[in-house]
């Protein structure tokens, strides 16, 4: 599609290198240094499997994993994230493409309506389980406050998180 | 985990269709949708509430590298289509556009729209566009001195409720008040536009793609069929999604002008202006009885905020009025002009704020009386609509407050306030409310296809806005034709569909549901004409894919349609209510306005629920959680139980949430909303719900339409902040009459 610009403002703003290492793969992207990490994943990378929902580190819809611990992904500039190993929605899946357990615990127990907090939900969810912080109903509703979900789907979310941690635990026995 | 049993038909708790894809992050959203060579916009809103620009200056902004195009009134310049305000019979949020003129209506208005090649560029530059300007008083509260009541409506009158009232051995006259809310969505406001040969495809997150395309279609002057409105996923609606948005007229122009794709992403606390919100208001309830609890006179004076800008109003008689049995009734509503972006719709828009006075009420005449306030609630059943004297199509009150009560463990409730107390000294309240919402429908298309192979795909321009939509009219149409779940999809959220409603009032089940179930009706019945060789087709049934003739002998679909032209057979259904007319039908169809009910020519017809909720109070910090909820709900058939509850826990919990976390706050001084981000306009964290239980009695509607469904989406919030108000008041002793209920409420 051609420009038609009403303004003679052909330059483009600042510029930086960056190299991202996002579910396993390295992508080499010049972006403005401003750019965080959220929209780096959406708008350079395409991986808007990643949502935005405050832009101020508020509601956690924009979770991620950086080398292992839960992050928004909002707060951080993406140049911050250079160097460490990224992990979103859209890398959670087995290598078979099988869904994570938590995925699959997310659809059984009806834990998701809209959809749209879910995958930040489910990023903080598998975190969640790994911290250690599952170990009650009390303790997972507390530790998955920073998701707000506007359906409110919090009994069927916390559902979820119980039987991932329960076989999780189980595992460990 | 109950995974799938059965057939997927009407009744299964089938798992959400569109679950695995909004679980594994790859359901797109309005945001989400790549357009080549985007260029991104930001907004700069408005500091002042009332007022002109008395001076507008853009050269930095400009300046700014990568700026592609600074919008604002001056730069506008253009004359768009006369498309009018949603309540007056358009599509837009309001019938005044942010830059069509130098004016300031509110704070937070949209002052310009500035693009540029990225998302980081088009903020700074939006920072940089300087407005001075001259500014008069302005009130954006209800509270605020010099302000007038307008009547909204010619209010309900039953019998002479003054002249029992005064009459009335046992009254309660009290006045209760909800804040201003906003529904904050987690989806935020977005809008992606591209032209192309003259015509727009829009990308925004919509409950109504058909009202959409029209109101944009007027807009730019152009027809309806070169405007595309795509929502396939909303990330949550709750009716801030239904009319125009400013931005979204603004984001189509500026494509337009570029000659480019443009994407906006609105701003969380831009929302809180951009879009609409739930208005505050005032409720007055009074309430006459017996002695023996037997209601003489029901009265409800409600005032609601409405806009300069707009008259809007959402009261809730047309509910209250009918809750229970009094041969007098007296209803008014009027509204407060107020200088804010127009009040909406949000979820029981009209019922949340005033069942919140009335089921207090209610609750107040149960105590003034020493009746237990499930039995008064009991023995004031009405048999008939008391203001219309027409028979109900379905209601089971009674017997969700009896199912509820048990669950609940209502009857080991004291009734003396503060009587009930934990070990740790926690106090202790149970209360109860009545939840109700109308059960209006609208007309709408749709599309059934069913191929050779059994597998079966529904068109329907309606939306899936969480509620279940695509996993329930799938069931519909699997349940006529005998098809099994997995080979059902559900195409929705295009305007290039068959029409579908907006979905807002709860509606879309039993209106998209009942034009799935006449298309589907209208495939089998070709598939029996195909099969019938002079057999009587109404004594033909299908069965795991095979029609079943009435001699006992059994054809495979497979090659009953395999033998037609095409392969498949595919019916287009135009289904509407039974009282509308057609001409009203075919405005409906074509994007506009079209409701029947809840009250017809032969009957009456709405949800209600019986809502029950244990709260516990610190004794000396006063902090207050809500244990556990119950909600027992008679919304007709049941679709999807799964989903159904899900939708009604969800409601739950908003009433909860509404009764001790949320208000926009308003900054009087200034006239502006204060508290604009999720940081400060709390809403219900995981940790703030406990237990939630819900059920839904099995309730046969053969009156309200094909498939008997009742509304479900909104009932769920309705009693609720009373119910909590009410179990505050039996833990504590304080009635609080407004809403959030704060810890200082009760010191």
């Amino acid at each position: 599609m051609s420009g038609n610009d009403t303004m003679g403002n052909a330059a483009i703003g600042p510029r930086m290198r960056v190299t991202l290492t996002v579910n396993g793969t390295d992508h080499d992207i010049q972006l403005d240094p401003r750019t965080t990490l959220l929209d780096a994943l959406r708008e350079h990378l395409g991986l808007t499997g990643t949502k935005v929902g405050c832009n101020h580190g508020t509601c956690g819809a924009c979770t991620v994993h950086v080398d292992g611990r839960r992050q928004l992904s909002c707060l951080m500039l993406a140049a911050a994230a250079a160097g460490s190993a990224i992990t979103t929605i859209e890398g959670l899946a087995g290598a078979d493409g099988a869904p994570h357990p938590m995925q699959a615990a997310f659809v059984a127990h009806d834990a998701l309506q809209c959809g749209y907090c879910t995958p930040g939900q489910i990023m903080s969810a598998v975190a969640c389980v790994a911290e250690g912080h599952a170990g009650s109903d009390d303790e997972i509703r507390e530790y998955m406050s920073g998701n707000l979900c506007r359906c409110a789907a919090y009994p069927n979310i916390v559902a979820a998180v119980r039987e991932v941690a329960g076989s999780t635990m189980a595992e460990a026995a | 985990m109950d995974i799938n049993m059965g057939n997927g038909g009407i009744g299964e708790p089938v798992v959400r269709r569109d679950a695995m894809a909004k679980a594994l992050g790859l359901a797109q959203y309005a945001a989400d949708f790549p357009h080549e060579n985007t260029a991104y916009a930001a907004l700069t809103l408005s500091k002042v509430a009332r007022g002109r620009i008395s001076r507008l200056d853009t050269a930095a902004a400009e300046a700014v590298a990568g700026v592609r195009l600074v919008l604002t009134h001056r730069s506008l310049n253009e004359s768009l289509g006369d498309e009018t305000f949603v309540m007056k019979g358009g599509h837009m949020q309001s019938s005044f556009l942010p830059l069509s003129s130098d004016e300031i209506h509110y704070a937070g208005q949209i002052v310009s729209l500035t693009i540029a090649d990225t998302q980081e560029a088009a903020e700074e530059a939006a920072r940089l566009v300087a407005i001075d300007y001259t500014t008069e008083p302005a009130s954006a509260s209800i509270d605020d001195a010099g302000l007038t009541e307008e009547p909204a409506d010619s209010g309900i009158d039953v019998g002479d409720a003054e002249a029992a009232f005064a009459a009335a051995e046992v009254k309660v006259d009290a006045t209760y008040l909800t804040p201003a809310q906003h529904h904050n969505p987690i989806e935020l406001y977005a809008a992606a536009a591209a032209w192309r040969d003259g015509k727009l495809l829009i990308n925004l997150p919509s409950q109504w793609v058909m009202g959409t395309r029209a109101g944009l279609a007027k807009v730019f002057g152009i027809p309806v069929e070169d405007v595309q409105v795509e929502s396939p996923y909303v990330g949550g609606a709750f009716g801030a999604k239904a009319s125009i948005l400013p931005h979204v007229v603004l984001v189509a122009m500026a494509a337009r002008r570029l000659g480019r794709p443009v994407k906006l992403v609105v701003p969380r606390e831009a929302g809180f202006t951009v879009g609409s919100f739930r208005p505050a208001a005032r409720s007055r309830v009074r309430l006459a009885a017996t002695r023996e609890g037997k209601l003489t006179a029901v009265m409800h004076d409600e005032v609601g905020q409405s806009a300069v800008i707009d008259h809007v109003a959402f009261p809730g008689m047309e509910a209250t009025s009918k809750m229970y049995a009094s041969p007098n009734i007296r209803m008014r509503s009027a509204t407060v002009a107020t200088d804010v972006n127009t009040p909406g719709f949000m979820r029981a828009p009209a019922e949340a704020p005033s069942f919140f006075g009335f089921e207090s009420a209610m609750d107040e005449l149960a105590v003034s009386l020493g009746i237990d306030p499930v039995e008064l609630r009991i023995m004031n059943e009405p048999a008939r609509d008391p203001v219309s004297g027409l028979p109900w199509s379905s209601r089971s009150l009674v017997e969700c407050y009896r199912r509820g009560a048990a669950l609940f463990g209502w009857s080991a409730r004291n009734a003396k306030p503060g009587s009930m107390v934990a070990a740790d000294g926690t106090l202790i309240g149970y209360g109860c409310a009545t939840a109700t919402y109308p059960s209006a429908m609208a007309p709408s298309s749709a599309r059934v296809r069913l191929a050779a192979d059994g597998s079966c795909v529904v068109y329907c321009a309606a939306h899936d806005v969480g509620t279940g939509a695509y996993t329930v009219l799938g069931q519909v149409a699997a349940d006529v034709l005998g098809v099994p779940d997995e080979l059902v999809t559900v195409e929705m959220g295009h305007s290039r569909h068959p029409s579908g409603p907006v979905s807002g009032g709860s509606i879309t089940t039993g209106s998209a549901g009942s034009a799935v179930h006449m298309a589907a009706r209208a495939v089998r019945e070709r598939l029996f004409a195909t099969v019938a060789g002079g057999q009587d087709r109404t004594k033909m049934t299908l069965a795991d894919r095979h029609v079943v003739l009435p001699d006992g002998s059994r054809r495979a679909i497979s090659d009953i349609i395999g033998g037609l032209p095409g392969g498949v057979i595919e019916e287009q259904a135009d289904w509407k209510p039974t009282d509308m007319d057609d001409k009203t039908m075919r405005q409906g169809l074509a994007g506009g306005m079209a409701f029947a009910g809840p009250v017809g020519e032969t009957h009456v017809s709405f949800s209600f629920g019986a809502q029950f909720a244990e709260v516990r109070i610190d004794p000396l910090l006063r902090t207050i959680r809500v244990a556990r909820m119950v909600g027992v709900f008679a919304c007709g058939r049941i679709i999807n139980p799964r989903t159904a509850r899900s939708n009604l826990m969800g409601g739950m919990i908003w009433g909860a949430s509404s009764a001790l976390l949320e208000q926009s706050q308003v900054d009087r001084a200034r006239g502006r909303f204060a508290n604009t981000d999720l940081a400060s306009y709390h809403f219900a964290a995981n940790a703030d719900i406990g237990e939630v239980v819900v059920e839904m009695l099995d309730e046969h509607d053969s009156v309200v339409n094909a498939i008997g469904a009742k509304a479900v989406g909104e009932v769920g919030i309705v009693g609720v902040p009373a119910a909590i108000a009410n179990a505050v008041y039996h833990a504590t002793g304080v009635r609080v009459r407004k809403t959030p209920i704060l810890m200082e409420d009760l010191l």
